[in-house]
């Protein structure tokens, strides 16, 4: 009880700070936008006589989720932690003793919530237009690795690990956020290393590939991009749920590390 | 815990050895100062001379490179963290979230702190720092100086903590604004902070001798990181070999040639009287120099420059009024 209070009471401010940032609401329509577009464009496909229907949208909401999630999670996380060091309000918000633990913690709670919400949202519209569709052997997801014939509850799992993905790029920018004291450190390295495992990883798996003729991906399947790709099912030989303690082991490694750093470092009192 | 010979309370702040350096700079270097609990702490030396610094490493904003704190008596990290919820603290500069307006700012603040204090505690201090009314609704960034610094007096007084610290709290502040400012430290100093009969202990850094000399009851001297002084305000200006004196006397016309006939050097002359310099403990002299020529002393203080002089004799400083 001791513990749970003051991370409630944190987490119900930082709450009360970033749902009275314009920023915040930017982003939350921008998704919004994004999920409408996809639905729009998936009633499209079926007007236009392609014959996918509305089960389309299942498919391109997941495939969204996977390719835009850990980008949101980025602007999140250097949204909730980034400023506080420029305005110099960590100072104040440990002014009165609140450990760094309870600081990290609390911010990032309310980024996992925030992002829990996107990803329950996405979930429950694709099962709902799923099943408007009328197909009942219709997929809810469309796995891009793996073959379509998955039940509900698989989709649910998929989400779930996909969300942890999320949380792992989140814990990596609330790193580098602290390393960089600033959220514009934090955002553009946390991105370029994004960028960077997208296209980097897959051109040196297909030279590699070539030349030695071996998959390079089992040999960096426990990369945090590995494990992340794992989640989704990439490994036909590894069953998604092994990668779940990898990713976990990722979270907490970033989150200590960011303790550890937010406790040994001077606080100064920001930019103004 | 360690109390304090003068009320037998823990002392409210003790440092032994306090030093930070960054790099090469030592910003505090090897101060031990105690500072009893109860009155105004006046934190007193020139830009740069490891004011900030030092109250920085009391309120763990920064991690001293050596030396040890003790907050009243505890010195370990649970004790610690435990009386720096009783502190309430101005450091360099108002640090608020820019988007939040000032009542805002202050409900978040009194979250995060659990003061408990409720929407009443936040009417009252914004009344108090005079930012009721329009100005509670402005958001933190489009604030003047002042406000921004009336704001931050309010945070640091969310859960009337025991403790304040305060560092150059009249700074942006206009003339009616630093007076008013400087009535209401040594009003909160005369307050029971916590409601057991534990008094309030406020520690004013500032580089300005009248402030000091008009709030504080003890004052420290620091100059390039060392505490060079550390006592009562009333003492320090005694301490110093060369004050001055006002005097009023019977003939203020003989005393003056008189004095300067006998060497005395004055350094003003008014209807109300004159001004003299004189070294610590020898004002007895004019005393008795006036009265050997039947002229009688009807008024004899110490002026404000006295706690000039002797902040410029402890700091070593060759000229005055340059802080």
């Amino acid at each position: 009880m001791s513990i749970v209070s003051p991370i409630l009471a944190a987490l119900r401010w930082e709450w009360f700070r970033i749902s009275r940032r314009p920023g915040f609401h930017v982003i939350m329509s921008m998704i919004a936008g994004v999920v409408l577009l996809i639905l729009l464009g998936a009633a499209l496909i079926r007007n236009d006589g392609f014959g996918v229907g509305p089960s389309a949208f299942p498919f391109l909401i997941f495939v969204a989720l996977t390719l835009v999630g850990p980008f949101l999670a980025l602007f999140l996380s250097a949204f909730a932690f980034g400023g506080e060091y420029g305005w110099g309000t960590l100072r104040a918000m440990q002014a009165r003793g609140m450990p760094g633990w309870q600081v990290i913690l609390s911010k990032m709670l309310l980024v996992g919530l925030v992002l829990a919400v996107v990803w329950i949202v996405s979930w429950c519209l694709s099962t709902v237009v799923g099943l408007l569709a009328g197909d009942p052997d219709a997929p809810p997801t469309i796995l891009p690795f793996a073959d379509a014939d998955v039940s509900w509850a698989d989709t649910a799992l998929l989400y779930l690990g996909n969300l942890l993905a999320a949380i792992a790029y989140m814990s990596l920018t609330v790193l580098l956020c602290m390393l960089g004291r600033s959220a514009t450190f934090g955002l553009a390295v946390a991105s370029a290393i994004l960028i960077a495992e997208s296209t980097v990883y897959p051109v040196a798996v297909f030279i590699i590939e070539a030349v030695y003729d071996f998959n390079l991906w089992d040999y960096l399947r426990w990369t945090l991009r590995g494990a992340t790709s794992g989640l989704a099912g990439r490994y036909d030989d590894t069953n998604p749920w092994y990668f779940v303690p990898v990713v976990v082991a990722y979270i907490a490694l970033f989150c200590s590390l960011s303790l550890a750093v937010l406790s040994r470092r001077d606080l100064d009192g920001g930019n103004g | 815990m360690n109390t304090s010979p003068e009320n037998g309370r823990a002392p409210a702040v003790t440092v032994s050895g306090l030093s930070k350096h960054f790099g090469r700079v030592r910003a505090v270097d090897d101060v031990t100062l105690t500072i009893p609990s109860g009155g105004v702490y006046g934190l007193l030396g020139p830009n740069g001379s490891g004011k900030t610094t030092l109250l920085s490493m009391l309120t763990g904003f920064l991690h001293p490179t050596a030396g040890t704190i003790r907050l009243r008596g505890e010195a370990g990290p649970a004790g610690q963290r435990a009386a720096r919820s009783r502190i309430g603290a101005l450091i360099e500069r108002p640090t608020f979230w820019p988007y939040l307006s000032c009542r805002d700012n202050l409900r978040c603040l009194q979250g995060i702190y659990a003061s408990g204090g409720g929407d009443g505690e936040i009417e009252e201090l914004l009344a108090t720092v005079n930012l009721d009314g329009d100005a509670a609704y402005r958001k933190f960034r489009a604030c003047s100086t002042g406000m921004k610094q009336r704001l931050a007096i309010a945070a640091a007084l969310l859960g009337n903590p025991s403790l304040l610290i305060l560092d150059e709290p009249t700074n942006g502040l206009d003339p009616a604004g630093i007076v008013e400012m400087r009535e209401l430290i040594r009003d909160l100093a005369g307050e029971d902070a916590t409601g057991d009969g534990e008094p309030r202990t406020i520690i004013l850094a500032s580089h300005l001798l009248n402030e000091v000399e008009q709030v504080c009851d003890r004052v420290g001297v620091m100059a390039r990181g060392k505490l060079l002084y550390s006592g009562a305000v009333s003492e320090m200006g005694t301490t110093a070999s060369v004050g001055r004196v006002h005097i009023r006397t019977t003939d203020d016309d003989r005393a003056d040639s008189l004095l300067s006939e006998a060497g005395w050097e004055l350094i003003d002359r008014s209807e109300e009287g004159l001004d003299v310099a004189v070294a610590a403990g020898r004002e007895w002299k004019i005393s008795r120099d006036l009265a050997n020529a039947g002229i009688y002393v009807a008024e004899l203080r110490p002026l404000v420059g006295s706690l000039e002089a002797g902040f410029m004799e402890v700091t070593g400083e060759s000229e005055g009024g340059s802080l």
